[in-house]
């Protein structure tokens, strides 16, 4: 995986070149996830649209500061998303709150933890494992990582209390980092 | 951190990994990552989790005119490289010979365009670099300054975050040194078991039904893993709570005991899933029996 790492990178080479290389590179990934949040062809090619337009108008001074290109790319395409389906679709979770402000954004990893791109055998299987877990947990890890609920919205979506809602993320997400780690 | 403080920060490292904080909750754990490597540990093996789910959807191909689409849109956008720097000549045709195209006799407003240019390429020549040098100084100057900014920053969150840990831990002192001086409170201890031989607990329980739990030396605990409290029903163990012991191994909680039970009761704690389970199914790490 070959991404546009530095600023200075970016800046000395030609951005045409490098944006058909990164869109060459990382389009289905983008597309994908697009796809899998939103589930419709023309949102999805919409968002890929705007995400890659995004990586040139505004990420150029910070790409990869933090994390590499194609996490940055995978996060930006969770965050429009997330905020198409909410304008498609107004709840009433997010009917108290102006769109903008409806994602809540993934940490940045720590420099120490320099995000990496999965083989596709290993995100095959943690899809795999993400739709063999128990139905609680998987709608939990569904509605906050896709669909953008902070823990509050999610126990007020399923009628549980906070602690509940909590204990099935973390357990979930123990579950498939057991499928990561041993691989 | 303190003892008791961390029970507020109990399992939202993976609220934080999931980005299921909201913008205010992940300020307050960030300072809280700070002081607690044990959420950090979580946080960065659940980020990996985090990180894989954003590719673990089913790959799905674009149409190919797509590609297209991005890259017309977006190269509109792309600001133009600077082009190279080349002189451009006039070549004309007809006039020149041998010798050369033929002098002309400069003008006055010439020489007064060229002693213009000649004067402000000297002055930018004096001038640029200064603005350079002043220009990298305010950069430093401002890098600086935002780093002072940050550190302050979170050193407020830090020791905000101290004084609602210590807030809390006065609260729980408060509430067991008003359990010891309320009349009529009882006590149980338990002891450590192989697994945990450096462990104890004593639990108070008053005749209007509050249980408190104190534990100490508890052994840390394998990621995904609580400790859970049980009482001795008559038809078998019945959960009294979940706790998750500090970095020192101290924990404290409220005992929930259902009103079916009576207490003094036989208790033990064992090490089970973090979503609980109805009946112990690990060893057996503390355990106390009522005085006959």
């Amino acid at each position: 995986m070959v991404d546009l790492d530095t600023l200075e990178h970016v800046a000395d080479s030609d951005p045409s070149t490098l944006l058909a290389e990164a869109y060459d590179r990382h389009h289905q990934a983008v597309f994908s996830l697009a796809m899998m949040i939103v589930q419709n062809q023309d949102d999805a090619e919409a968002i890929t649209l705007e995400v890659f337009s995004r990586a040139v108008r505004e990420e150029q001074n910070r790409l990869t500061r933090h994390d590499s290109l194609a996490y940055w790319l995978l996060r930006t395409t969770r965050n429009q998303a997330i905020d198409k389906i909410r304008s498609k679709q107004p709840t009433p979770d997010s009917g108290s709150q102006p769109t903008h402000q409806a994602v809540v954004d993934l940490p940045i990893p720590a420099a120490d933890l320099e995000p990496t791109v999965m083989l596709e055998e290993s995100a095959s299987k943690l899809r795999a494992k993400l739709n063999d877990l128990p139905q609680s947990q998987q709608e939990a890890i569904r509605l906050c990582y896709f669909e953008g609920l902070t823990q509050t919205q999610l126990a007020e979506r399923l009628g549980e209390p906070r602690s509940i809602v909590k204990s099935r993320v973390r357990s979930g997400l123990l579950t498939l980092l057991e499928t990561l780690t041993h691989e | 951190m303190s003892k008791s403080g961390h029970e507020p920060f109990d399992g939202l490292a993976a609220l934080y990994a999931a980005g299921a904080l909201n913008k205010r909750e992940q300020v307050i754990f960030r300072a809280h990552l700070e002081v607690c490597r044990g959420c950090v540990q979580e946080v960065k093996s659940l980020l990996q989790v985090t990180q894989g789910l954003l590719q673990a959807a089913v790959p799905v191909v674009p149409a190919t005119s797509l590609r297209n689409r991005v890259l017309n849109s977006t190269t509109r956008t792309i600001p133009h490289a600077k082009a190279p720097a080349y002189r451009k000549s006039k070549i004309k045709t007809g006039q020149q010979t041998a010798a050369g195209p033929p002098r002309q006799r400069p003008q006055p407003t010439i020489w007064i365009a060229t002693l213009f240019v000649i004067v402000t390429a000297g002055i930018a020549a004096w001038y640029i670099p200064k603005l350079d040098h002043q220009i990298s100084s305010l950069q430093r100057q401002l890098v600086e300054l935002q780093s002072d900014l940050d550190s302050s920053t979170r050193l407020t969150q830090i020791l905000e975050l101290e004084i609602a840990a210590a807030d809390l831990e006065t609260d729980e002192l408060r509430a067991v040194l008003s359990l010891l001086t309320t009349q009529n409170v009882q006590q149980l201890a338990l002891t450590g078991q192989p697994r945990a031989p450096r462990a104890s607990a004593v639990v108070f329980w008053t005749d209007s039904g509050d249980s408190t739990l104190l534990a100490s030396g508890l052994p840390p605990l394998p990621i995904g893993d609580l400790y859970q409290l049980w009482l001795g029903g008559l038809d078998g163990p019945i959960s009294a709570g979940l706790m998750a012991p500090d970095e020192d191994g101290y924990a404290a909680i409220s005992v929930t005991v259902p009103d079916s039970v009576t207490m003094p009761v036989a208790m033990a704690i064992t090490v089970e899933p973090a979503s609980g389970v109805t009946m112990p199914t690990g060893d057996i790490y503390l355990l106390g029996q009522p005085t006959p």
